[in-house]
């Protein structure tokens, strides 16, 4: 089976597919047509990049023992 | 079934010694996270002392905090505690007030509690709350 766009469509369909991360087009409308939405893709996405993020972040900072996490937290009650 | 985060289990994903990247990976995707208000104020209360303590700079701090923003965290209210109710909760099991929200909620939510401090673990277990890892 082949997704057919209409040309007038196909530019807004194709700036949809990539602001929802989908590489291709074809993939996009399937992702559309099963899920009814590109929505998990994204929230994924946004989720992985965070997470690298994260880890980037840990390498960068002086990591804490859980005991001195719970200090710290105490140390915010006072 | 839902998890309650504390603050402490929070910080810990930022600075503690056990990498959690994979443990959220699946968490975040498989399971529903929840924090009362509180939590909040405490997790941008220890990492702005981390930040006054020169430990991080202000742009780490930030992404840290842009981080935890982008988590599906849901921030729920304190539970629905008299004052009675809240010295209650606390009084057997000598806990501050503020580990008594996190216990409230667990119960209130019927959700397991996630911590790394070992009083609030000590009384989630003698009230048979289910604890992350336990």
């Amino acid at each position: 089976m082949q997704i057919t766009i209409p040309k007038e469509m196909e530019q807004v369909v194709r700036a949809k597919a990539l602001e929802a991360g989908f590489q291709s087009v074809e993939e996009y409308v399937l992702t559309l047509v099963t899920n009814g939405s590109g929505n998990e893709r994204v929230t994924a996405m946004t989720r992985n990049e965070e997470l690298k993020r994260l880890q980037e972040l840990r390498r960068e900072v002086q990591l804490m023992s859980s005991d001195e996490i719970v200090s710290l937290v105490a140390e915010g009650r006072d | 079934m839902a998890i309650v985060v504390d603050a402490s289990a929070t910080l810990a994903w930022l600075f503690g010694e056990v990498d959690p990247i994979d443990w959220l990976e699946v968490t975040l995707q498989q399971e529903s996270l929840l924090a009362p208000s509180l939590w909040q104020l405490e997790v941008v209360q220890a990492v702005l002392k981390k930040e006054r303590q020169h430990q991080v700079t202000s742009h780490q701090a930030d992404d840290f905090l842009q981080v935890l923003d982008a988590m599906a965290i849901d921030v729920v209210d304190l539970p629905h505690l008299t004052l009675q109710g809240l010295a209650a909760w606390s009084r057997p099991h000598q806990l501050s007030t503020y580990d008594v929200t996190y216990l409230a909620l667990a119960v209130e939510r019927q959700a397991e509690l996630l911590t790394l401090d070992n009083n609030l673990k000590l009384a989630a277990q003698r009230l048979s709350i289910a604890m992350v890892g336990a």
